[in-house]
């Protein structure tokens, strides 16, 4: 069943990403509790663990690149090594040619058919190893060649040759040492080596990212005449969109943890559907002579902190279309304000101290003094007096009932609930 | 016409390290105009940092700016000049490296700005952002009122140590109008809530948020020419075009004049009106943004186009550069076109004597290729580079 993987399968699993499944991925989860501190405990500091990964489900279809593109922290790489067992997955299942790997006494075979190729190709070779020992080890390590045919170390040698000469270096090179070799030529040598015992599945973590653009090119055509000529399957993973569209058949985007849509490639790029989607392509600057003249509306904020993600979606903190109440007629922007003076009466982060000295203590005016800091649009009368009650409770160290004065009148749904189906969104709930 | 802003000629930068000498930039020439950003763009190694750092003469030992000149506009300062180094002065343009050390630094100070890959180097973490974003106002007026006597506490630290290494008795103290000023150029870099971020310590701000402090510092010494050395290199991109768009705001408003470096050929199209593309130390083409990307000559442009996926469109193989970067060790470049070997369309004269750049091309757009001069003729013959 393993042998229907004909080289250059690849386009027609194109679109649907129909056909066998190699690996299915189901509410895989990786917490890390290490930086919580005895102290915390002691203290009782709100000590979370880093929910790095936190229920995300995937398929990756034999012969198909699935790219996994995500801004830095948002769990992307973790994916990559908990799939391959690098990591011990808290909760979730990884299942690897129809078989669940937890149900899997021996990961020898697994481990000889799923490798994976990191961004860095000067860490990720021994520098006091000749790189055709390098490549050898993997041989070494598995017992290569099972089969009893032939002089094992000479078969070995053929081996590491050919695979040298397959990602584009001479035989010639494999007494050198990493040092001698460029950045670009030490991720070919990876490669090789990831390639040495013949695997179906490579999980490649930003294998390009360290390169310059003109290598990344050479690396980038190599990965995807090996992968028609093999009938390997990918799983990319990447911060760079341009990257992630050229490689890839069908991508899942992630943010803080999770998947927030899974699209194959074409529509992901022409008609993405998730918001973070939406902000993330329109973010990339293009090489374009029309792109002074692009608008851009940059996300504002930064990512919140994986240890205490927000409820519901964890987007909304940042999401330009951040569903109103239904009863309330606001336009969106105004009500992304809102919201974002509703986060920071959450997290008591705004500062009153100076505000309280500068006013003597009359109230009122402090909170017009926050509300000026805070609100940088016109609100309906309305909503601008209720933001302005909410302040003087602020204002007079009442964040208890700031919130929930906030709360009462604009609580969304993208805080309630958290979004499930096809897109993580409740845009697109039905 | 008004002579250009900046005009930067034959400037060599050299290393000498233990492995020899490294020829980081070889004879670089580009003009500036007034309220313009020129980009630089160029792979590692390129030289285009080094070309950064040697335009405000912050080259660190081993490093040398060897040759060069880099003229600088400022009618005053000319006049000022003019009776006792005449060689430093051509009509109202200064060359920057023949004035004396303190004449240098004052310039720094008010100036010439600069801002880095990495913002978390440009401040002190014991002292509150928006203290010394004050002390950079105030050494910024300072300077202005006398160019010896300001220090900052946060000395040592990337940009103020830039703007600052001229000491004299330090002065602790921060004017409140210093501390006002510094709250409006948080203001100014899109921070919400300046006053309050202003209180707080570098640590608590995000990368993007601390890149944005870093402009601001930049700001208050009100420079005329801002070098943004990869300012968004290290953000993630939805911060990246937060960043980008407020540097573009900033630099329509305040008519700044910008010399930006990236590895980044999407940052250079949002940003650049005129654009320099470095290989192994020397620019290889200038012109344009419409040059480079419509008309672009030298096979090295070409294949850095060629080479950068397509956001918008996936229906296309990527076209590499074959090879890798050349060595920069004086003793391992022979006098010929570095890009040689790596070159689809390399020519014997290309192997016997390199091309100048200013080749005959248009006036302002110039390839440092002889296919700029005379198209591809006597090509060598295939496979010349398989040894
Ligand atoms: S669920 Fe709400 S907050 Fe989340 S992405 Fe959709 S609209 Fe935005
Ligand atoms: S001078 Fe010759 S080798 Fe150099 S870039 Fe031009 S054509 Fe190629």
């Amino acid at each position: 069943m393993s042998s229907d993987t004909p080289g250059g399968n690849r386009r027609m699993s194109l679109d649907a990403g129909e056909g066998e499944v190699l690996m299915s991925v189901q509410e895989l989860e990786r917490y890390f509790d290490d930086g919580i501190s005895l102290l915390d405990r002691l203290f009782g500091e709100s000590a979370s663990a880093v929910r790095a990964v936190d229920g995300v489900s995937f398929d990756i279809h034999r012969g198909e690149t699935l790219g996994l593109v995500g801004e830095s922290g948002c769990g992307k790489s973790t994916v990559g090594e908990t799939i391959l067992r690098l990591q011990e997955p808290t909760a979730g299942s990884v299942a690897f040619d129809g078989e669940n790997l937890e149900e899997r006494e021996d990961l020898t075979e697994f481990r000889r058919n799923a490798q994976i190729l990191f961004q860095d190709p000067f860490s990720s070779l021994d520098p006091r190893m000749p790189v055709g020992q390098s490549i050898r080890q993997p041989l070494d390590i598995h017992d290569w060649p099972q089969d009893a045919e032939g002089d094992p170390a000479e078969r070995k040698q053929q081996r590491v040759e050919e695979l040298m000469e397959r990602v584009g270096l001479s035989a010639d090179q494999l007494d050198r040492y990493p040092s001698e070799f460029s950045g670009g030529q030490l991720q070919r040598i990876g490669i090789a080596r990831a390639l040495a015992l013949d695997p179906d599945f490579l999980v490649l973590d930003e294998p390009t990212s360290a390169l310059d653009v003109s290598v990344q090119a050479q690396i980038l055509n190599l990965l995807a005449d090996l992968q028609s000529d093999f009938g390997l399957t990918y799983l990319f993973i990447s911060h760079d969109l341009g990257v992630i569209r050229y490689i890839c058949d069908r991508i899942a985007v992630m943010y803080l943890g999770e998947i927030v849509e899974t699209a194959p490639a074409e529509q992901l790029f022409t008609n993405p559907r998730h918001p973070y989607t939406e902000a993330l392509l329109e973010s990339v600057p293009r090489v374009d002579l029309a792109e002074r003249e692009r608008d851009i509306d940059p996300l504002a904020g930064d990512v919140p902190s994986p240890r205490d993600p927000p409820s519901g979606c964890r987007f909304r903190t940042r999401c330009p279309k951040v569903i109103p109440p239904d009863d309330i007629r606001i336009n969106q922007e105004e009500f992304r304000v809102i919201m974002d003076v509703r986060d920071r009466i959450a997290d008591r982060e705004i500062a009153v101290e100076q505000v309280r000295a500068d006013t003597d203590g009359d109230t009122d005016r402090a909170a017009d003094r926050l509300y000026d800091r805070l609100v940088d649009t016109e609100l309906p009368d309305q909503e601008r007096q209720r933001v302005h009650d909410a302040l003087v409770d602020v204002t007079e160290g009442n964040w208890g009932r700031a919130g929930d004065r906030l709360r009462e009148r604009y609580e969304s749904v993208c805080e309630t609930d958290h979004p499930t189906g096809e897109v993580s969104c409740h845009l697109f709930d039905d | 016409m008004t002579d250009p802003l900046l005009r930067v000629e034959d400037l060599t930068t050299r290393f000498l390290t233990e492995e020899g000498q490294v020829n980081a930039v070889e004879s670089v020439s580009f003009e500036v105009e007034q309220g313009e950003v020129f980009g630089i763009v160029g792979e590692s190694g390129s030289g285009k940092s080094v070309t950064a750092l040697s335009l405000v003469d912050l080259v660190e030992s081993p490093g040398r700016i060897t040759d060069g000149s880099v003229w600088f506009r400022q009618s005053d300062l000319a006049e000022r000049i003019r009776e006792d180094n005449p060689d430093a002065v051509d009509g109202e343009m200064v060359d920057l490296r023949q004035l004396d050390e303190c004449e240098r630094r004052a310039l720094r100070g008010t100036e010439f700005a600069m801002i880095f890959q990495d913002p978390t180097s440009s401040f002190n973490p014991s002292i509150t952002v928006g203290t010394q974003i004050a002390e950079a106002v105030e050494v910024q007026q300072r300077a202005t009122a006398n160019p010896r006597s300001v220090r900052s506490r946060t000395q040592g630290f990337g940009l103020l140590k830039f703007l600052t290494t001229s000491v004299a008795p330090g002065v602790d103290y921060v004017s409140e109008e210093s501390r006002e000023r510094a709250v409006e150029l948080l203001d100014t870099v899109g921070i919400p809530d300046p006053a309050e971020r202003a209180t707080e310590y570098p640590h608590q701000f995000s990368g993007g948020m601390l890149q944005r402090a870093m402009i601001a510092q930049a700001l208050a010494s009100e420079p005329s020419v801002l070098v943004a050395d990869e300012p968004t290199t290290a953000l993630d991109v939805t911060i990246q075009a937060q960043i980008l768009n407020t540097l573009s705001e900033l630099q329509s408003e305040y008519g700044m004049t910008t010399v930006l470096i990236t590895h980044n050929l999407g940052v250079i199209a949002r940003m650049c009106d005129q654009v320099g593309v470095m290989y192994a130390g020397e620019l290889v083409e200038r012109g344009s943004l419409a040059d480079l990307f419509e008309r672009p000559t030298h096979p090295y442009t070409e294949g850095l186009l060629g080479s950068s996926p397509n956001l918008d469109s996936a229906d296309r193989r990527l076209q590499p550069i074959e090879g890798n970067v050349p060595s920069l060790l004086d003793e391992e470049m022979d006098d010929r076109c570095y890009f040689a070997d790596r070159c689809p369309k390399a020519m014997q004269e290309c192997l016997d004597k390199p091309s100048e750049l200013d080749a005959e091309g248009s006036e302002t757009h110039r390839a440092k290729c002889y296919l700029a001069e005379h198209g591809y003729e006597d090509p060598l013959p295939e496979g010349y580079f398989d040894e």
